[in-house]
């Protein structure tokens, strides 16, 4: 056995994971080969794409805003509590990231649908319908993104040291200025990262939100459903928006890279 | 008294249970091995830690009774200094200190005039932007102590001060360090496993062992009169009263002790670990520039070596091992030769107060 072949990659690990690495990117190149260059400007500047870029931006916006508002209490109270609630909630979370997200919509129908355990109450309350609304839309997004944000706000919480509040406290901190100070500075990192991962899942999806809020155009229709409907009738209308969604990603991450990869990574 | 402290604190595998009182505008060391309880006492003095039965009151208010009373940490007059300091990592040196200057209601210009102050006072005011990353441990150390002095709490409370430094920062830091703990008008508590620590910046040593109060006296009474074998062991460091001149100290026990600091003037006070003192049969001759002939009064066998007590000008400890102790035919009586290089001497300022 010389040194060289000690050393080079055995092929039991090379060929699978060539074949992994072709199964992510094809699609990818083929979907560039196809894409109509030609009349790309003119479909993604049309209003229709216009107006379903702007919900899903608006949308998926709002929806990581909602998941950090309640998100990073709760990944404090998973990585801090001690209730022995804890352990059942962590697991908990899990759920709406495991289950297909067609089911988490006939959930939130079953929720805050008209005649849901919720959404009777706020309807006949107040006249508040979340199904088939703007509205609906970011509940289901915020449903569906949220663990994926308190899971990188929860590990943010439980590597941070300790020691730091602690001499916040010695110096005369109350909790709120501790928090704010010192323990929100202290976790950015991994809180930009679950506020990227949350945005992003929550601009592409897909399933939950034509199932609770359905797909009508300037209302519910983002771009995900819009990429639905357009394959349905043309096909270099679908790809050329698929495009702009992949554009938007990618841009995000190159942008924000710094943030996203380090405590992903570490 | 400033601080009253009779409480016990439980643990599964742990108890600690003491009852003490601490004079203000005094240096008071908590002395112990690891896992001694020192490190909780000084938790539960600053509320980071609930006790669980009697009470601690800081100037005659009750902080804990253990029921209905509880003082979170943010709202006693304490200052912390954690043992690697913990400082903010995201702050500058110069935003650290003024943190509790803003959370005590200093507006914020106010606070960052006074922070600044604070630096210059320590020999830092050019690194008043520079982040913790950037300190040395020296430096961290001294801004760690500004920043809890800043607020000028009644009680300050100090985890090791110099555990996380290097041998030669340790050394150049002590007496800067004995120096602010003098001046500091409250009761200042400081935890150590290093007896030189207690010895030199403090006016009184409680030794903790295994939760409880063994000794509790002035550093030379300590070192006179040892209760336990953990106290001898630690308090096997000769510790020498005299007055410095140009490198010598005339001693109080009579005899002269050459020392490596030729700018001390005064009184002043020496502690030489019996680690650096080296027996001879016969007069030594070398590089070593404390040599005198003793006798030797007391053979102490600890754990790990023997220490070897001895009457002369001045009275000495060295520590020396088994194997050397046996080669030697030392007995009670023997006269022998003791060396000590001058720069094995730590010799400070007297710690004389106002």
């Amino acid at each position: 056995m010389s040194r060289r072949s000690r050393f080079a990659t055995p092929w039991f690990l090379a060929v699978p994971g060539g074949l992994a690495l072709l199964l992510l990117v094809a699609p990818l190149i083929a979907l560039l080969a196809q894409a109509p260059w030609g009349s790309l400007a003119s479909i993604v500047t049309s209003p229709g794409t216009l107006q379903a870029l702007r919900l899903s931006l608006i949308t998926a916006t709002l929806a990581t805003v909602l998941a950090t508002i309640l998100g990073v209490p709760l990944a404090w109270l998973l990585a801090r509590s001690r209730l022995p609630a804890i352990g059942l909630g962590r697991s908990l979370i899990l759920v709406p990231l495991l289950i297909p997200p067609v089911v988490s919509g006939v959930a939130l129908l079953a929720a805050f649908g008209r005649r849901g355990a919720v959404g009777q109450v706020l309807y006949e309350l107040w006249g508040i319908q979340l199904p088939f609304t703007t509205a609906g839309v970011v509940l289901a997004e915020a449903f569906v993104a949220m663990p994926f944000l308190v899971i990188a706000v929860e590990s943010g919480f439980r590597s941070m040291d300790a020691r730091f509040e602690e001499a916040a406290a010695t110096l005369g901190a109350s909790r709120w200025t501790t928090f704010r100070r010192i323990t929100l500075p202290l976790i950015a990192p991994a809180l930009a990262a679950g506020v990227i991962l949350c945005w992003a899942r929550a601009l592409g999806e897909f399933g939950a939100t034509i199932t609770f809020a359905g797909n009508f155009p300037g209302v519910t229709q983002t771009m995900p459903l819009a990429v639905y409907t357009a394959l349905e009738s043309d096909r270099s209308t679908a790809i050329a928006l698929s495009l702009v969604l992949i554009a938007i990603c990618v841009g995000v991450l190159i942008a924000l890279r710094r943030y996203f990869l380090r405590p992903l990574v570490a | 008294m400033a601080v009253h402290a009779a409480f016990t604190v439980t643990r599964a595998d742990f108890a600690l249970a003491l009852d003490i009182e601490l004079e203000s505008a005094s240096v008071v060391a908590i002395l112990g091995p690891n896992g001694s309880g020192k490190t909780t006492l000084l938790r539960a003095l600053a509320g980071l830690i609930p006790i669980d039965q009697g009470f601690i009151s800081i100037n005659h208010t009750i902080v804990d009774d253990a029921g209905r009373t509880f003082a979170e940490a943010s709202s006693r007059s304490i200052g912390f200094v954690f043992q690697d300091y913990a400082l903010f990592p995201h702050l500058s040196a110069l935003d650290n200190i003024a943190f509790g200057l803003r959370t005590h209601g200093s507006r914020r210009s106010q606070a960052r005039a006074t922070a600044q102050q604070m630096l210059d006072q320590f020999g830092l005011g050019h690194l008043s932007a520079s982040k913790p990353e950037a300190l040395s441990g020296g430096q961290a150390q001294r801004v760690a102590l500004a920043r809890a002095l800043a607020i000028e709490p009644e009680v300050l409370l100090l985890d090791e001060p110099l555990a996380a430094l290097d041998a030669q920062t340790k050394e150049a830091l002590r007496p800067e360090l004995a120096q602010r703990l003098r001046a500091f008008p409250g009761t200042t508590v400081l935890v150590t496993h290093d007896p030189l620590d207690a010895l030199v910046l403090a006016d009184r040593v409680i030794v903790l062992e295994a939760g409880a109060v063994v000794q509790d006296d002035s550093p030379a009474d300590l070192t006179k009169s040892p209760g336990t074998d953990y106290v001898a062991a630690v308090a096997g460091v000769t510790l020498l009263r005299g007055t410095a001149r140009h490198g010598a100290m005339i001693l109080s026990s009579g005899g002269v002790l050459h020392i490596s600091d030729h700018l001390l003037q005064g009184p002043a006070v020496a502690v030489i670990r019996p680690e650096s003192v080296t027996v001879h049969r016969f007069e030594p001759e070398g590089s070593a520039r404390n040599a005198w002939q003793e006798v030797v009064s007391q053979i102490q066998p600890l754990v790990d070596r023997v220490l070897i007590h001895t009457q002369g000008d001045p009275p000495m400890k060295a520590a020396i091992t088994f194997d050397a102790y046996d080669d030697m035919g030392i007995t009670i009586g023997s006269s022998i030769w003791l060396s000590v290089k001058a720069v094995d001497v730590h010799a400070y300022a007297a710690a004389v107060r106002e």
